[in-house]
């Protein structure tokens, strides 16, 4: 068992490596009532082409298939697995992203019990025929729900609009037509290359024993063999953009706006958390509260509360986005893009710089108040290579250069807008 | 049984006066303090968007730091502070929020007092706002004015939401909860500068005030962050009129509201007769648990999980209003199969079908969710104001000890009292289902 401790945030985490390969961490909060523990598996949506471990050809799924595989672990041969949370008294669910499928459980009591009920379902898939037909109506509606979804639609289309290629473009859950073709065959197919323990972490937050943990999980995971590697195939993607704007009408009030930049560094742990700490900053700088056009556009009406930014920097892909309702979503992304040149002229603002990372420390310091999301964000990072609580050592050591660096390399790509209209009447 | 387990967060009422009430939510094992203002106000169609558009107006700046710029950037030097400000309804009462977050001065250099910082700036964002003429300086009124209209028209956006806002208005449309908590367009188009600031006068002399410092505070910097608000003049405090929640049912409402979609929503509401301080509550907490409150739920084992119908089915109670409202997202052709299937689960528990599993599971998954509100300052302060607002004034312990009390007969009991009063469905423009695309 080793310890890693952060003395600057009050935070510590052990780490427990199974022979297997399996990696557990938990990370102790004192006096917290809940404990949130999940078991999160290296595969996402963009999965969707690979070449198994003993194998040699490529095995090409349908898209949408890790978010089915996810529904289904649900579902034993004894009944569905969400009862035996609820009968433990735990709120049990799961999440699947580009580039993880999550499974967890929070609960406030018989925390030993709902731990091995985690292990075991996510080891032991049930899959038929009829269960895997059943599923089908259950995630279209959640297909459609998520294509009402104006927040939705205007991010993936953004993603259309920077990717060309890349599996990142594809909605998570797929669509109604390709999770109709999805067999039982090919999703133990997908579970068998992708849920072994050695591509898998295990992550509990709460005022727990680290023992008690490292000790269920040596007598839970079943498999002792590390199989090898899996490979991921990723089609070639081009440093340019796909497109420059894209467009949707739908059921919505006012228009709302995503505009992005694709990231085309690929970079991996240390490197990744401090590239994307940076990004953020820069963000902030250029667009934040406290910025002249942030108060410039804000005064004009162009935007109002709901705009935000965003950055995602993965293995394979990344970006960084910002927006959110405007009247006039061309206006703002010219202006933005003025202003974005009128840095690359005169050099980012040093002062700035400083106090906004200091402002962020704050806040990411303040973020370790809820373990859901320290979970949330600990996993994609670690799946990364890098540490979640290593933010306090970017915010020690990132220097304004660095910053600079990264800005100019990052925003000299060109942006992509995508636009939700309302419909017209 | 339960006993409280030293981990449980209470509340301390530090003070009362004028109308004023200050609450402690005493706690070491958060990394911020926050500080929570609520304003009370009785819901009505006149002022509804003058309560909605003030905190936002307030929040563009302050006498020191008068614009929205220089607020953020004193913000940001306060280790990211933020300050916050929203609208809310809990029955008929509209509740006017303003918060400040901040982190707990051992993450800061030389323990910088942030509470005394961040909570004199909130201090002055409540009371000291930029004026020019005697009124709010007028781009942030009209800016914000336009803000507030576009987050009235924006309600559409998040369907699910809007159906069951819809629903509960049309089951209410008569009464005072039937008014939004940003009120209405047109109310929000007829604002004026000089009737906000009037009404921002009358509120800070007259309403109800709730204060909540949740984290580690200080005795000392509590009591002085208290003594500031003595500079507020008070009048004679308004009381808070009772809110009507028995109503007969004569006929039951269908409505269908068109949208241009692809998923239906249909909302299924009810009356419970039940008020918000009444001991009928805790058995209506677990009777929505077993209707649709979570996946062992009858909605969701019935409409998702057996039936196919849906992904999301659930249901939820307005406390205050004493109401009911049952939702899911379905295909448009399947509304008939819908309603029907989810009036079965609704009558099988005022038949008494409940299975000791979903009494148990409910009681439990009650439990866990109550207990897990201590871990977080934002879900513990809604708690004790909804507590300190219907009057009962539970804690933790003895909400969950109330919970754990109520038995199937007490289910089965109340359960014959909610009636069935509107159905609602959110529909495509042809009411029929697309084809799939």
């Amino acid at each position: 068992m080793e310890v890693h401790e952060f003395d600057r945030i009050h935070e510590k985490i052990y780490v427990h490596k199974h022979s297997s390969g399996l990696k557990a961490f938990v990370i102790p909060k004192k006096g917290y009532n809940k404990i949130f523990s999940t078991f999160a598996t290296n595969y996402g949506s963009i999965n969707n082409a690979f070449v198994a471990p003993d194998e040699e050809k490529v095995t090409r799924v349908p898209d949408g298939i890790a978010h089915f595989l996810e529904h289904k672990l649900f579902e034993q041969e004894d009944g569905s697995i969400m009862d035996k949370f609820s009968r433990l008294g735990a709120d049990s669910n799961a999440y699947t992203s580009f580039t993880q499928t999550v499974y967890l459980f929070s609960c406030t009591d018989r925390f030993n019990d709902n731990f091995r009920l985690l292990l075991d379902f996510v080891q032991n898939p049930y899959l038929t025929d009829e269960n895997v037909e059943k599923e089908k109506g259950i995630i279209s509606q959640e297909i459609k729900m998520y294509n009402d979804n104006a927040d939705w639609r205007v991010f993936f289309n953004l993603l259309n609009a920077l990717y060309v290629n890349h599996p990142v473009r594809t909605d998570i859950a797929g669509t109604v037509e390709s999770i109709s073709e999805i067999t039982k065959e090919e999703l133990y197919k997908c579970y068998n290359t992708f849920y072994h323990p050695s591509n898998m972490i295990i992550v509990t937050v709460g005022d727990v024993k680290p023992e008690t943990v490292f000790e269920m999980v040596e007598r839970g995971i079943k498999t002792k063999r590390n199989p090898g590697r899996i490979e991921r195939i990723f089609p070639e993607e081009p440093a340019h953009h796909n497109m420059k704007l894209i467009e949707k009408n739908l059921a919505v009030a006012m228009p709302q706006f995503n505009m992005g930049i694709k990231d085309n560094s690929r970079v991996s742990g240390y490197d990744l958390l401090k590239r994307k700490v940076a990004l953020e900053i820069i963000l902030t700088v250029l667009l934040g509260k406290s910025s002249v056009l942030y108060n410039q556009l804000y005064d004009e009406g162009l935007i109002n509360q709901s705009f935000g930014s965003d950055v995602t920097l993965e293995g394979s892909f990344g970006y960084t986005l910002w927006g959110g309702q405007s009247k006039d979503p061309q206006k703002v992304a010219d202006r933005i893009i003025a202003a974005i040149e009128q840095v690359q002229k005169d050099g980012l603002d040093r002062k700035s710089f400083e106090r906004i990372k200091k402002a962020h420390e704050g806040r990411f310091i303040a973020s370790l108040n809820s373990p859901e999301n320290i979970s949330h964000e600990f996993i994609p990072l670690c799946f990364n290579g890098a540490c979640f609580f290593d933010h306090s050592r970017v915010y020690e050591e990132l220097t304004f250069d660095e910053v600079e660096e990264i800005f100019r390399d990052h925003f000299s790509a060109k942006p992509s807008l995508s636009i939700i209209w309302p419909m017209k009447t | 049984m339960l006993k409280s387990n030293g981990n449980s967060s209470g509340v301390s009422k530090l003070a009362e006066k004028n109308g004023i009430s200050f609450f402690h939510i005493k706690s070491d094992k958060f990394k911020t303090v926050k500080i929570d203002i609520f304003i009370i106000d009785p819901l009505d169609r006149k002022k509804a968007a003058y309560n909605a558009l003030l905190p936002f107006v307030l929040k563009r700046g302050c006498i020191t730091y008068p614009t929205q710029q220089e607020l953020s950037l004193r913000l940001e030097e306060l280790y990211g502070a933020g300050i916050g400000a929203a609208v809310h309804k809990k029955g008929e009462y509209q509740l006017i929020q303003l918060n400040a977050g901040f982190v707990s001065d051992r993450f800061t250099v030389n323990g910088a007092n942030l509470f005394n910082k961040a909570g004199g700036l909130l201090f002055e964002v409540f009371t000291g706002p930029v004026t020019e003429n005697g009124i709010f300086r007028k781009d942030y009124f009209e800016q914000e004015r336009e803000n507030l209209i576009q987050r009235i028209r924006s309600r559409v956006n998040n369907k699910m939401y809007y159906a069951m806002q819809r629903c509960m208005e049309e089951m209410c449309a008569e009464e005072p909860f039937a008014v939004n908590e940003d009120g209405d367009e047109e109310s929000a188009k007829a604002l004026t500068n000089e009737g906000l600031f009037e009404h921002y006068g009358r509120l800070l002399s007259q309403n109800p005030v709730y204060v909540y410092v949740s984290g580690n505070v200080e005795d000392s910097e509590l009591g002085k962050f208290i003594g500031k608000f003595e500079a507020i003049e008070r009048k004679e405090i308004i009381s808070l009129p009772a809110i009507q929640v028995k109503k007969d049912i004569k006929e039951v409402r269908r409505i269908e509201e068109p949208m241009d979609i692809s998923q239906g929503k249909l909302c299924i509401g009810f009356r419970t007769q039940i008020e918000a301080d009444s001991q009928e509550y805790y058995p209506l907490v677990v009777y929505n648990a077993i209707l649709g409150g979570g996946v062992h739920s009858k909605l969701f084992q019935n409409v998702r999980e057996k039936e196919s119908l849906a992904y999301s089915a659930f249901s939820s109670i307005e406390r205050f209003k004493g109401l009911l409202v049952a939702v899911s997202g379905i295909e448009i052709s399947e509304r008939e199969r819908a309603e029907r299937v989810i009036m079965e689960q609704f009558r099988a528990v005022e038949n008494g079908d409940i299975s000791d599993f979903e009494m148990e599971a409910s009681k439990k998954s009650l439990v866990t969710g109550l207990k897990s509100m201590q871990d977080s300052q934002g879900a513990m302060v809604d708690f004790y104001l909804s507590q300190h607002l219907s009057g009962t004034g539970e804690n933790m312990d003895s909400f969950i000890e109330k919970i754990m009390a109520v038995t199937k007969e007490d289910v089965i009991k109340i359960s014959k009292k909610i009636t069935l009063d509107t159905v609602y469905f959110l529909t495509s423009l042809s009411g029929e289902s697309e084809r799939s695309e």
